[in-house]
């Protein structure tokens, strides 16, 4: 299946602004990209104009540990933290992660954190861990349900907010015991 | 409605103003060398010298590579499965600044590797707005 792109977008490809950034990739070659550590940086909103979308498409990995900036950020592919910690930024609160793929962290010691709100937007959309943690605080499952492997966690300093449905896989926990408040919309 | 020569002058000057971009044209740049290198060495490219922010670029040698972008600037990249980019400083994604104002595009088949420097040094893949 294609990466299928925001419909939106077609009307906002004017000149002024600088997204979105796309990455393409395919099932018999699958790329990546590869951050080395907490000084490495995949951004799309430099400058506080225009369009700083980032699409991650299908077949397509952004691995490592660092940071991740896009506002939105449309996950067609993976998003995995297997070198540390792999911080997904929040620099607008209201721009979330538009999950059609798979948010992880894989061994120990490594952690996605998700400072941004995700929202399903796939029956295939998911986010777990195998071995490592994902942090998590505002989970929107109206347009599809969040489906939640093994080794989810609350964030420690942001209050969790969950809509919609939440699908927790049998035999996973989602811990959410990091965080005093929660708030179920 | 009869229109007098430098009404028909006008409108003319304007509908070919519309039709011309106002910035340069892409240039499609292929990597030429049969394995790694810098990007920013020119003999390593296509054409002359070396690819930019309107540019469209693709790098698919039949061998393994390891390929250094840093500093690079590029519209549309291809990256084929037997390469690997490293960039050890900025990486720079552009919008096209002519028209139809193609967004930067990533077809990744292979792996970049994005460094992170020690202190308070960074690295990065970032896009920027349109140039030129």
């Amino acid at each position: 299946m294609a990466t299928i792109l925001p419909e939106f977008m077609s009307n906002l490809n004017m000149g002024n602004s600088a997204g979105p950034l796309t990455f393409l990739s395919s099932a018999a070659n699958p790329g990546n990209i590869t951050l080395m550590g907490p000084n490495s940086n995949l951004s799309t909103a430099l400058y506080n104009t225009g369009i700083r979308t980032l699409i991650n498409g299908e077949n397509h990995t952004i691995q490592g540990a660092g940071n991740v900036t896009a506002s939105p950020l449309y996950n067609y592919g993976t998003i995995l933290a297997n070198l540390g910690t792999l911080t997904i930024q929040n620099p607008f609160p209201s721009s979330p992660v538009y999950n059609f793929g798979t948010l992880s962290a894989a061994g120990a010691g490594n952690t996605l954190v998700v400072n941004k709100q995700v929202r399903a937007m796939s029956d295939t959309n998911l986010i777990k861990s195998d071995g490592g943690k994902v942090q998590v605080y505002d989970l929107y499952g109206d347009a599809s349900p969040v489906n939640l492997g093994n080794g989810v966690k609350s964030h420690p300093n942001l209050d969790l907010n969950l809509l919609g449905k939440i699908n927790v896989t049998s035999g996973s926990v989602f811990n959410t015991e990091l965080h005093s408040k929660g708030y179920f919309l | 409605m009869k229109l007098r020569p430098i009404w028909l002058i006008s409108v003319l000057f304007l509908a070919g103003a519309l039709l011309v971009p106002a910035g340069s044209q892409a240039t499609y740049y292929d990597w030429t060398t049969s394995g790694g290198g810098n990007w920013s060495t020119d003999a390593n490219w296509s054409g002359t010298g070396i690819p930019g922010a309107n540019d469209q670029a693709t790098i698919n040698p039949t061998v393994a590579a390891v390929v250094n972008g840093n500093g690079a600037s590029v519209n549309t990249l291809t990256i084929g499965s037997q390469v690997t980019m490293t960039v050890g400083s900025d990486f720079s994604f552009y919008k096209m600044a002519s028209t139809p104002y193609s967004d930067p595009t990533l077809y990744n088949y292979g792996t970049i590797q994005v460094a992170s420097p020690g202190g308070y040094n960074s690295a990065g893949i970032y896009v920027k707005p349109k140039h030129g």
